[in-house]
């Protein structure tokens, strides 16, 4: 327990801005990461939007196909393409820093943590595309 | 006046000052125990010890194998009563911290792990990597909240003990915030203050030690011990005069001079580098006299060599070594060596008391490096410090509590007086004073550099008459000190001030003690009497105060069972 | 011979003057392993005895010295003036707190919260001193060690917009201090601990923005130690749901 009576000089209290997530580096880069949650958001809508067409009958999935090759519609998921990956840049690289992995009493360094997720990403990537394009 | 009422008043909250304030609370949770301390509780000094904490535990020691260490690092000089029960007490201690929660390093299988040190013959120094003191300072400080009965006052300053019919009954402290006095009574006031080291213009000591409590208890009549022992710690970084902890030589570091040679083969070739440190010191200042030493825009300096020691070491037991020599010298342990040099670091010297902290002051008692048991005598082995703060921390605050439990409430209203009267006279002196012609800056600097130059390794008539006569007019010019600032919220002026008063007080017992100390004992190293005087000096000096300056009276040494002797290695 | 001086802007704060913090500047001489501490040193010894700052081991160690410099929380004791030179250095008090003067912030907050995550051994029975230390391995001691090297500097609630937005925020350094603890294999306080930081203005309250990990001059990583302690914190509510029997501590 700390003791102290009512101070008697008043303590200026700045005021906390609102735009403070503009104010730094660090700052707008956080706000960046968080921002593109939405956009995972919006993939995942997409995925949703996909299973929904397929569950409608072939005519449904086709009509939805062509929709996807829409230029605007491909730039439109271009963007989200581009934040989600961020996105996922982001969280390898915190997933690295809150995950300590360690051999007996050392720990592997972040670096190769980080490496070792963007190399499942790839290896993932190369199976789903590998299915795609041969079958 | 607020006036604030409490059994137990602790003044300082470091190392001692916790730990005797948590004695206090487990000896009795009917006690109200104040800590009050000029800086918050985690920025005392303790935070910045490096090496360890001795403990006489492993199965190849014992009390009077570290008993002996110690009597003979004192060159004699400490009072054997006291070590006798200090080292029995301090593996309880250790134990007890550890308990709290301390990190102490261990060995693979678990057991608290022991490193070397200067002056010990076996491995007892207990660590935590090269953090030692601020891992103890934080772990009883975050225990120490724990219980409801210590209740804290930080940043207060304590400007006087406030005496009332011969017994201590209080302090005078003012809160920074607003720099008004508040009346705190007590049934018993412990000083653990620390030590004086800022004295000094080279020095590892932080800026708030300034010996306030040391200053304290001499005003109010209380004599200061052995104050002409100033330990110099061998190795500190030029300049800033960052400790480079004695544990990098434990762990098998080299002194090296400009020849690449370990010099100290040539003073104490039993021990080299782990000799104690008042050796080692006058060894490097030999080394710097002879011309051996490497020059530098801050003084001459050898070097620190831990190379050898391999990455790894480093790492894993001087982490902190490496950090501080990379950030502030530029240097990287790991592959360069460390420039270093003697530095004030500690003061054997402090308040006259007993084995349970009492002073002859009733109601007043004292613990940690603010107090001379006399444990350390003529010069501390390293290590032996922070086992010290908890020794008689816990032993302080246990007698403390007790005396309070037996003590009856005594009247609060001529104590009030007193304080109020302090107040009136710090108005006076500092905050409404006509406008005086010293600054605070000035006479700081000045009595630092008197007491680098009469008080240092090596000591002569003149320079520590040159000394007492310096600090003296100090002391006068003190008087026409004006603050720049008059502000009451938070002004640190004053507080620099209040210090600076307390600094020559303490200045002058030191130069004074010295200059009367016709001897070579320990850490006091006189030229123009360069050995030791067992017939006319194995004695402890005592300061009282006096207008006209110290008087210096002799108090016996006690001696069980280890007969004086030389002092070999 | 000229000598080399720097340009220092200091914020300042006189309650008993002005209702509104002001900025003074100052010269002063620059040498090339000068810290900021020194240089207000400098000018509270030479140039104006007023200006009010905390400071005390200079090497890093105390916690005391934390300041905005330059827009960036730091501890003035290790921060080197040829950082900035021939640049002014702005120096300011550390951001988020209350100004008592000058450079000096209200501490007060930081200091109730430390209390309220129980930061020491919390134990259902304890060993007498007499039998000696509880084991712990080396390994036992690196799970918590560096979460245990705090400096209370608090220049990670500086960093942080949380604790700005909102000051009921327990903060990075108390959070990281309250895991130190629920890591220690000597502690069985975690459920009491986590009934203190499992809450709105605990854990919850973080959106790890990680600046915080990036200030500390220790490497303690606050920003880690709670998103650790979210993910305990879930898996044990999840346990407990799903294992509503088996004791746990």
């Amino acid at each position: 327990m700390s003791k102290r009576e009512g101070a008697r000089y008043p303590a200026y209290v700045p005021e906390y801005p609102r735009s403070w997530w503009l104010q730094t580096g660090p700052y707008r880069r956080f706000a960046a990461r968080e921002i593109t949650s939405m956009f995972v958001a919006a993939f995942s809508g997409l995925l949703l939007l996909f299973l929904f067409a397929v569950s409608r009958g072939r005519e449904a999935y086709e009509g939805f196909l062509r929709w996807l090759k829409l230029p605007a519609v491909v730039a439109v998921f271009a963007v989200i393409l581009v934040a989600v990956l961020y996105h996922m840049a982001t969280w390898f690289r915190l997933t690295a820093h809150i995950q300590v992995v360690r051999l007996g009493r050392k720990v592997v360094p972040k670096s190769v943590v980080i490496a070792g997720l963007f190399g499942t990403w790839v290896l993932a990537s190369v199976i789903v595309a590998y299915f795609h394009i041969w079958f | 006046m607020q006036t604030f009422a409490h059994d137990i008043v602790i003044v300082g909250g470091g190392g001692a000052g916790l730990r005797a304030a948590i004695a206090a609370a487990e000896t009795s949770d009917a006690l109200s125990i104040a800590v009050v301390s000029k800086v918050y509780p985690m920025r005392s000094h303790t935070v910045s010890a490096e090496g360890g904490a001795a403990a006489a535990m492993g199965p190849d020691d014992s009390f009077d194998l570290h008993a002996f260490d110690t009597i003979r690092g004192s060159d004699f000089l400490a009072d054997q009563e006291a070590v006798e029960a200090f080292v029995a007490d301090c593996p309880s201690e250790i134990i007890q911290l550890e308990h709290w929660g301390c990190p102490w390093n261990r060995e693979p299988d678990g057991r608290i792990a022991v490193r070397t040190f200067g002056g010990m013959s076996v491995n007892r120094t207990v660590f935590a990597a090269d953090k030692t003191g601020f891992h103890m300072l934080h772990t009883l400080f975050q225990t120490s909240l724990k219980y409801e009965s210590i209740v804290r006052y930080d940043e207060f300053f304590v400007t006087k003990l406030l005496v009332e019919d011969g017994r201590c009954a209080g302090v005078a402290a003012i809160d920074l915030r607003d720099s008004e006095v508040r009346c705190i009574t007590a049934k018993a006031v412990i000083l653990c203050t620390g030590g004086a080291g800022r004295i000094f213009s080279f020095t590892t000591n932080g800026a708030i030690k300034t010996g306030d409590g040391m200053a304290l208890a001499y005003r109010a009549g209380v004599p200061l011990k052995d104050m002409e022992f100033v330990q110099y710690h061998p190795t500190g970084l030029p300049g800033t005069g960052i400790l480079m902890t004695e544990a990098s030589r434990g762990e098998g570091g080299y002194l090296t001079n400009r020849e690449g040679k370990r010099f100290l083969e040539e003073y104490i070739p039993s021990k080299m580098e782990l000799g104690p440190r008042d050796i080692l010191s006058r060894a490097i200042m030999q080394e710097i006299e002879k011309g051996r030493a490497f020059d530098g825009p801050y003084g001459q300096y050898v070097h620190l060599d831990v190379s050898h020691l391999g990455e790894k070491l480093i790492d894993e037991k001087l982490p902190f070594v490496r950090e501080l020599a990379r950030n502030f010298v530029g240097i990287d342990p790991v592959h360069e060596p460390i420039p270093v040099r003697p530095v004030v670091h500690y003061m054997m010297g402090g308040i006259d008391t007993d084995l349970a902290g009492r002073t002859r002051l009733p109601g007043l008692y004292a613990a940690g490096e603010a107090a001379c048991v006399s444990m350390n005598g003529a010069n501390r082995l390293g290590s032996n410090s922070l086992s010290e703060c908890l020794v008689f921390g816990a032993r302080s605050g246990r007698q403390a509590a007790e005396d309070a439990l037996g003590a009856s409430q005594t009247d609060e209203r001529p104590v009030e007086k007193l304080a109020q009267a302090e107040q009136a006279r710090l108005v006076a002196t500092y905050l409404e004073k006509e406008r005086g012609r010293e600054r605070i800056s000035a006479i700081r600097r000045e009595l630092q550099a008197a007491m680098e130059r009469g008080a240092g390794v090596f000591r002569t008539e003149e320079s520590l008459k040159q000394a007492v006569e310096e600090v003296r007019e100090l002391r006068e010019r003190y008087r026409d000190v004006s603050l720049d600032d008059r502000d009451r919220a938070f002004n640190t002026e004053l507080v620099a001030a209040l210090e600076l008063e307390n600094m020559l007080d303490v200045a002058e017992t030191v130069v004074r003690s010295g200059l009367e100390r016709l001897e070579s004992r320990g850490s006091h190293t006189r030229r123009d009497h360069p050995d030791r005087d067992d017939e006319r000096f194995l004695k402890h000096s005592l300061a009282f105060t006096t207008p006209e300056g110290p008087r210096i009276e002799y108090g016996d040494v006690s001696i069980t069972r280890w007969p004086p002797a030389e002092r070999k290695y | 011979m000229s000598e080399e001086t720097i340009a220092m802007k200091v914020a300042r704060y006189r309650p008993e003057h002005a209702a509104e913090p002001y900025v003074d500047e100052y010269r002063v001489p620059y040498r090339e392993d000068m810290v900021v501490l020194d240089a207000l040193n400098q000018i509270k010894d030479e140039i104006d005895g007023s200006l009010a700052y905390r400071w005390s081991c200079r090497m890093g160690v105390c916690g005391s010295c934390g300041m905005m410099v330059n827009g960036k929380p730091r501890l003035t004791c290790s921060t080197f003036l040829r950082e900035f030179y021939p640049k002014p250095v702005v120096v300011e008090p550390l951001r988020h707190f209350p100004v008592i003067r000058d450079l000096v912030v209200d501490m007060t907050d930081f200091m109730e919260k430390l209390k309220e995550v129980k930061p020491w051994i919390i134990r259902k029975g304890e060993k007498p001193v007499e039998e000696g230390e509880y084991l712990q391995t080396p390994e036992e001691v690196d799970a918590y060690k560096q979460f245990s090297m705090c400096i209370n500097c608090m220049l990670c609630y500086s960093a942080c917009p949380v604790y700005g937005r909102d000051p009921e925020f327990l903060g990075p350094a108390v959070i990281a201090l309250g895991r130190r603890y629920n890591l220690d294999s000597r502690d069985q306080g975690q459920a009491e601990r986590r009934e203190v930081l499992g809450v709105d203005w605990g854990i919850w309250d973080c959106t790890f923005v990680g600046e915080c990990t990036v200030v500390c001059p220790k490497d303690v990583d606050p920003s880690a130690a709670i998103q650790r302690e979210k993910v305990a914190t879930t898996t044990e509510a999840m346990l407990s749901v799903m294992l509503p029997f088996k004791g746990r501590t």
